[in-house]
């Protein structure tokens, strides 16, 4: 393959890499939501 | 005694360097014990697969298929290998810490920075988007995850970034230590972190992996194999009543898949398929996505620390990543370096368990946008 630097594809690739991220923020929140309403549902007896 | 000296003269420079990395890779291991596992039979598969004519691997002119490529379509194409070893560190995993502080969950996202940022890189230099994933999932900081996509979107490359992977993973603490101090003052790395001993119900550390698999299978369908077998492992610790199947997953499973993985993924390690310019930039790609874990998890910590009244250590951020236990060690490490009173122990090791879950969300959402 060749190895050369594209700068055209910026947009493109900056636009992937804020959709992973948001996409992973997403997962994370929601799994911290479900995590906090765990604790709630079910703390733990002292 | 001509057929005795046709694999010394067949032999070409390509072939020997090849073997000289496979000896690198098994010295790195056994003297430096950076990850063993992997690295000395992957050393010692390199060696082996390098022969002129070796029946290691199918050769090109009319050879009988190579028992490691056996064993690759078996293990590795159909991705049972690294999912098996899911099972077993999910198992390892005690998900508590994270539960008593349920917020380091966006640290883990935070610390996957490096992924998306090394993808976007590498798309600038040429590569094609399912080879930019491919290659930025080394900053997943996670073997199996990096096998797995990398073998769905760009088998061609899994040799140079297992080797990446499992090699920065051994560096961990040599990495994260110069990218943080590269972003944070010794003031920042000495801000002290109240712990707050809050228990855990049994319940809830049963509940954790099902809700967690019910949310990836309802927002990242494609993370399921990689969370299912993960949460598989955990469900068998926690449910207390498959201590024996647990302590199995854990000991022999991981052991037995271990030795084959690291053998079977040597099949891509020959000189033609390894010795080329390509290796080169992906291993230094992969560096680059470890660094801007770490810098990513950092600069995020700092970020909520603008709205927070009770600071957070910032270096917690950078336990985000999925490497287990090495990066919580080297984060307090740092915390006692610059502060002998420091502890935050429980908060790294929460980030850090929350980055195993974070690196395979990842991989699932990696798969989900470019398969």
């Amino acid at each position: 393959m060749e190895i050369q630097f594209t700068a055209e594809l910026l947009p493109q690739a900056l636009g992937v890499m804020v959709k992973g991220m948001g996409g992973i923020f997403a997962v994370l929140f929601t799994i911290y939501l479900a995590s906090v309403l765990l604790q709630k549902l079910f703390p733990e007896m002292k | 005694m001509e057929i005795l000296l046709e694999g010394i003269k067949s032999i070409t420079l390509g072939q020997i360097i090849m073997i000289c990395i496979g000896a690198l890779l098994m010295y790195l291991g056994i003297k430096k014990e950076y990850e063993p596992t992997l690295l000395v039979p992957m050393g010692l598969g390199a060696i082996l697969v390098n022969f002129p004519g070796s029946a290691m691997v199918t050769q090109v002119v009319g050879g009988e298929k190579g028992v490691l490529n056996i064993l690759f379509d078996a293990g590795i194409s159909t991705e049972l290998f690294p999912l098996l070893i899911f099972i077993g560190i999910g198992a390892m995993i005690d998900f508590g810490p994270l539960l008593q502080n349920p917020f380091m969950l966006l640290f883990g996202a935070a610390a996957q920075f490096g992924i998306f940022f090394t993808l976007a890189v590498a798309t600038l230099f040429g590569f094609n988007m399912q080879e930019a994933a491919s290659i930025g999932i080394i900053g997943a900081a996670d073997g199996p995850t990096a096998i797995f996509v990398a073998n769905e979107l760009a088998s061609n490359l899994l040799g140079p970034i297992t080797v990446a992977a499992y090699s920065y993973m051994a560096l961990v603490p040599i990495i994260q230590p110069l990218a943080i101090k590269a972003v944070t003052t010794k003031k920042e790395r000495a801000i002290r972190m109240t712990y707050k001993a809050s228990g855990v119900s049994k319940t809830t550390k049963l509940l954790f992996p099902v809700v967690i698999c019910i949310i990836a299978g309802l927002i990242a369908p494609a993370s399921l194999p990689l969370v299912g077998f993960l949460m598989f492992g955990n469900i068998l610790r926690e449910c207390g009543v498959l201590d024996r199947l647990s302590k199995t997953a854990q000991n022999e499973l991981v052991n037995l898949v271990s030795i084959l993985l690291g053998f079977t993924i040597s099949v891509k390690m020959t000189a033609d398929q390894f010795l080329n310019i390509q290796t080169v930039i992906i291993i230094a790609f992969g560096l680059l996505a470890f660094i801007m874990d770490s810098i990513g998890g950092v600069l995020f910590a700092k970020f909520i620390n603008l709205f927070r009244k009770e600071k957070i250590n910032p270096m917690i951020g950078a336990a985000g990543i999925s490497a287990f236990p090495m990066s919580a060690r080297v984060i307090q490490k740092l915390a006692t370096e610059a502060d002998k009173q420091n502890f935050v122990l429980n908060y790294a090791v929460g980030a850090n368990v929350a980055g195993q879950i974070a690196s395979v969300i990842a991989g699932g959402l990696i798969l989900a946008m470019f398969k």
